[in-house]
């Protein structure tokens, strides 16, 4: 198939075009190119493994066991994390009520009023 | 999926887990299968032997430095390609090119005889089909040569480029219809 031609335009098909693209990877690199990547490929990579360079987060299973311990780590928080004032029947006993009483009884009042009447001058 | 897909795809895994444990062979493998091709995809990119040369070791140089967050989703060829592409990508945002190689091949460039382009060049249709590929746009060229020059899928192609594989199908007719008219036209000029 010619394109050389006027009168044969009609013949560059498009078949024609993607044989010619196709034709086009005849074009080699140039010389050398592949020595020289061969040459730049990193050290490591000359048997010398780095085991925490070749680790990487496991996608799945690392983030559902990422998750589980965020849920646990809350839940130890949570149990032991302090509650409000105590209202348990014991604490009432000492309570400030108790506390006045107390006081009212060793109050600084003469010790026994009705006795301080009995022996009034009346 | 078909037993010929399984495959590769173990395929692929291995040689993804034998990059990342530093197996210089197959370091040496991939550069051996992919270097040609990536060059040449370069080459008609650029339209510029030395910028392919030096893009191509970029290209290489940059896998390697990603290999260890490269997750194996597309294979190490579609993952090369995109490199490359997202590579020209940048180069074109960084510097306007107007230059085209066939112009400084026409200037008796003293190492035009060594150049890898000056085969095609002794071959008419290929020399102007590579002069009417000057006529594409960036996007254009791309999809005929990770189609044509690669063998590339359009589902691949689609991962390199971030198009639609539709719409690459449609890019692709319309850039050899483009390339068929400009063809038709230099060779009557």
């Amino acid at each position: 198939m010619s394109v050389d031609s006027r009168n044969e335009r009609d013949d560059v098909s498009l078949e024609w075009v993607e044989h010619q693209l196709r034709a086009l990877s005849a074009v080699e690199p140039p010389r050398g190119l592949k020595e020289e990547l061969l040459a730049a490929v990193p050290r490591r990579a000359a048997g010398e493994v780095l085991p925490w360079r070749i680790w990487r987060w496991p996608t799945a299973a690392g983030w559902a066991g990422l998750a589980a311990a965020i849920v646990l780590l809350c839940g130890i928080l949570w149990i032991h994390s302090p509650r409000g004032p105590s209202v348990s029947p014991s604490a009432d006993v000492n309570a400030s009520l108790g506390q006045v009483l107390a006081a009212d009884y060793n109050s600084v009042r003469p010790p026994d009023i009705n006795a301080l009447d009995s022996n009034g001058l009346y | 999926m078909g037993v010929e897909t399984r495959v590769r795809g173990r395929s692929e895994r291995r040689i993804l887990k034998a990059l990342r444990e530093g197996r210089r062979e197959v370091y040496e493998g991939v550069i051996e299968t992919h270097y040609a091709s990536i060059y040449r995809l370069l080459l008609f990119l650029t339209r510029d032997t030395s910028l392919a040369e030096d893009m191509t070791q970029e290209v290489f140089a940059s896998a390697w430095a990603a290999i260890q967050g490269f997750r194996g989703e597309a294979t190490v060829k579609t993952w090369l390609r995109r490199i490359a592409y997202n590579l020209f990508v940048d180069t074109q945002r960084r510097r306007k090119r107007d230059e085209v190689l066939v112009d400084r091949l026409g200037e008796g460039d003293p190492g035009a005889a060594a150049d890898p382009l000056s085969r095609i060049m002794t071959d008419e249709h290929l020399a102007r089909m590579y002069g009417a590929m000057d006529d594409l746009d960036d996007e254009e060229r791309a999809v005929l040569l990770l189609h044509y020059l690669d063998g590339l899928s359009y589902r691949d192609m689609a991962r390199i480029l971030h198009q639609p594989p539709g719409t690459l199908k449609w890019i692709t007719h319309r850039a050899l219809e483009k390339l068929r008219t400009r063809v038709i036209g230099k060779a009557e000029s």
